[in-house]
């Protein structure tokens, strides 16, 4: 079992077993003042092996900050019913969508969320609070900005 | 011989804790903060109580709060090529400063 995907995005929602994402993929969150709401959700997909559907499994994420402080924790369980649609011995993906709009953020700098499934860590997600770029300054493209 | 354990997720002002239930051993209860711990002292308790040969079957409630995670299916849905069918889920946010 292992988190397949994990993004941050504007918002996220799960539709007919499906990870639906809006503006996926932000690793920077603009903020004029603060404490500020964060804005955004994480948008997870965790690959579960056939062996280990029965079982109720859980899925914790911690908002850090980037003095080390724990801003938000997730804590949830999932556990996976037969599916129709698969072959025997097939895994599942199992889609997760965390509403994590209202979580305050307190200071500028670097964040991450700490995964974890089952006690077993996974990659962290990595983003930047910081002061919107200057009028005319030259913004690129590609770089996962949250403007709002 | 079967154990079949209903677990249950519960918040508390700064933490969450994982507890089951059980109508296969009398008396038992089990708690513990994480879920990985809860199936370890499951398992634990079986073992102690009915024997190694128990099978032990996990079922876990749907009680806590909803947040929109599970799948919605309705009648006029039609099955998706990919993707999993999540029958239970509670997920919570806490402690946000």
């Amino acid at each position: 079992m292992r988190i397949a995907t994990a993004i941050l995005c504007d918002f996220a929602e799960v539709r007919d077993g499906l990870l639906f994402v809006l503006a996926g993929g932000v690793n920077r969150v603009f903020r004029q003042t603060l404490p500020a709401p964060l804005s955004c959700c994480l948008a997870v997909l965790v690959e579960v092996d056939a062996a280990q559907l029965a079982v109720p499994h859980e899925l914790r994420a911690d908002l850090v900050g980037p003095q080390g402080q724990n801003l938000a924790q997730v804590r949830g369980g999932f556990q996976v019913g037969p599916s129709p649609i698969t072959d025997p011995g097939e895994g599942m993906l199992i889609p997760v969508a965390l509403d994590l709009r209202n979580v305050g953020i307190q200071d500028f700098g670097w964040h991450r969320f700490v995964l974890s499934l089952d006690d077993e860590a996974e990659p962290d997600i990595r983003f930047k609070v910081a002061l919107p770029p200057q009028a005319g300054q030259p913004q690129g493209t590609g770089s996962g900005r949250r403007p709002n | 011989m079967t154990a079949t354990f209903t677990i249950h997720f519960e918040m508390a002002e700064t933490d969450v804790a994982w507890w089951a239930e059980t109508a296969d051993v009398e008396r038992l209860s089990v708690a513990a903060p994480t879920l990985m711990g809860l199936r370890r002292l499951i398992d634990e308790a079986v073992t102690s109580h009915l024997g190694r040969d128990t099978e032990v079957v996990l079922i876990l409630s749907s009680d806590g709060e909803d947040t929109g995670t599970a799948a919605e299916r309705t009648p006029d849905a039609v099955p998706p090529p990919r993707g999993a069918d999540l029958t239970n889920a509670f997920l919570t946010t806490l402690a946000a400063a």
